[in-house]
């Protein structure tokens, strides 16, 4: 059984990561764009 | 056609005059089949003949990936690889004199490191020179050609030394298999069987294809 | 006194191109479908029948082949992105190659993870050199090398062209590897044929189902990196485009 738990804690753990890592990353990237926007005035 | 016989003699007449490449492989080479006789320190002759196949080919990859480095190393230094890519030919010609200089440079490499190697683990390579040079020949064929192509990358990036093992290695696994699995049945029966080399063939012609076509796509000016 | 700023686009820089717009519009759809289908298929994962002869370890079925599958897309999404950039020179099939290639090498990274994880339940032992564990672990250098070489070039374009060769002849390998390993006399532990046989009662749901979940999380993932690789390429253009001292608005 810990094989099992093992085997799909280490699947899904990954992906998860990944996935929030990728958010977070078009969050910063958009804030980033954001940022470069020449304002007027 | 000519493009190709002009670069393989530019190619090997500028080795002819330093000669540094294939010193450096040798030395290489030696060094290698020292160490992996030190590794194994008790092989009995039998062991030995058993192991032989595969250590030889591991000096011979590394000797050639060492060669291979330095395959474009020349036109980087003097600024010339724009002059390879602008040279008013088919780039595949380019690429099948490049992998033919450096085929007859290793191919030298390869036939004095055997001498070497079969005094230092005691095996009589002589009987069978003919068809092993046959099945070496096959080998390096594979190996000469998507290295060739993989120089031409690697020599543009970063840690270049480090990149083209990296990417030649994984690839190299059908014509290692193959090129083992021949030369182990020619040390113990005497003779090749047609799988191995079938096998060789193929690989060869499909990584040639590969290169002369994708070598079109790896050299910038 | 400095030049008239430079009207640029909105900050949300609508994709422009069409595989760009492909994967806008996935982004939500594929995330919900994701969040649904993984719930369904844990569920049916907890309830599927125990295996008479392995036991209940014999449950990483439902997520170890499922994962190479996406894998194995993602490297096939690679040589076809690599291959329309160098037909067509569009950076939008460069990231997909790109993408699919990093996401790739996260799934064959798990297929490797899971693959030992059931080997030592079932044989005792890690790791057997069988025919399709080498090509999978192959493939798994092949990637992580071709994610270096792009690292490791410089120029967006060069790189690009470098990785598309590269990932060509990583794809082509892959059935000369097959025939050099059957050659070098190792069998296969794997059984060849999924559909026939090997599937008991009541385990055809969840293995259909941990497929289905790996390929949308697979699509969804690819979605998001190459929107991210968009939004990079974005930023560093305007940050090359802005005047100096304008960088932070």
């Amino acid at each position: 059984m810990e094989y099992v738990i093992a085997a799909y804690a280490l699947s899904l753990g990954p992906v998860a990561l990944y996935l929030a890592h990728l958010v977070r990353e078009r969050r910063r990237l958009l804030r980033d764009l954001d940022d470069t926007r020449v304002r007027p005035g | 056609m000519n493009t190709l016989l002009a670069i393989l003699w530019k190619d090997l007449v500028s080795e002819w005059r330093s000669r540094d490449r294939v010193v450096a492989m040798a030395l290489f080479a030696f060094l290698v089949v020292i160490v992996l006789r030190f590794a194994l320190p008790d092989t009995d002759p039998d062991e030995a003949r058993r192991l032989a196949p595969g250590l030889l080919w591991v000096a011979y990859v590394f000797a050639a990936i060492l060669g291979l480095n330095r395959a474009f190393a020349l036109e980087l230094e003097n600024d010339a690889l724009a002059g390879l890519a602008l040279a008013p030919a088919d780039r595949g010609f380019v690429f099948l004199g490049k992998a033919l200089a450096n085929f007859v440079l290793i191919g030298v490499v390869q036939a004095a490191s055997a001498v070497v190697f079969g005094v230092a683990f005691s095996l009589d390579f002589w009987p069978i020179a003919a068809p092993l040079a046959g099945v070496v020949a096959l080998g390096t064929l594979g190996v000469c050609s998507v290295g060739t192509l993989f120089a031409a990358i690697s020599v543009r990036t970063r840690y270049r030394e480090v990149m083209l093992p990296l990417l030649l290695l994984p690839l190299l696994m059908p014509v290692l298999l193959g090129a083992v699995s021949a030369t182990t049945s020619l040390l113990h029966e005497g003779r090749v069987p047609f799988a191995p080399v079938q096998l060789l063939v193929v690989t060869d012609v499909t990584f040639l294809i590969v290169s002369f076509v994708g070598f079109e796509f790896v050299l910038d000016e | 006194m400095s030049a008239r700023p430079v009207p640029l686009a909105p900050a949300s820089a609508q994709p422009a191109s069409g595989v760009d717009r492909l994967w806008a519009a996935l982004r939500g759809p594929s995330g919900w479908l994701l969040a649904l289908l993984a719930a369904v298929w844990l569920v049916s994962v907890a309830r599927a029948p125990i295996d008479s002869v392995q036991g209940v370890i014999q449950k990483i079925l439902y997520v170890h082949p499922p994962l190479a599958f996406a894998a194995y897309l993602g490297f096939a999404l690679t040589a076809l992105g690599g291959a329309a950039f160098l037909w067509r020179g569009e950076e939008a099939w460069d990231r997909l190659a790109r993408s699919s290639a990093e996401v790739g090498v996260l799934f064959c990274t798990l297929v490797v993870v899971t693959g030992p994880i059931w080997a030592k339940g079932t044989w005792g032992r890690w790791w057997s050199w069988d025919l399709r564990l080498i090509v999978t672990l192959l493939l798994w250098f092949v990637y992580l090398a071709y994610l270096m070489l792009r690292s490791f070039t410089e120029g967006s374009e060069r790189a690009a062209r470098f990785a598309a060769v590269y990932g060509m002849a990583g794809l082509l390998v892959i059935p000369l590897n097959y025939f050099a390993i059957e050659l070098a006399g190792n069998r296969s532990i794997h059984p060849e044929n999924l559909e026939r046989g090997s599937l008991g009662e009541g385990m055809g749901l969840p293995f259909a189902l941990g497929a289905a979940v790996c390929l949308v999380a697979f699509v969804h993932l690819l979605a998001r990196r190459a929107e991210v690789e968009r939004l990079r390429g974005l930023l560093a253009e305007r940050l090359a485009l802005a005047p100096r001292g304008q960088e932070r608005g």
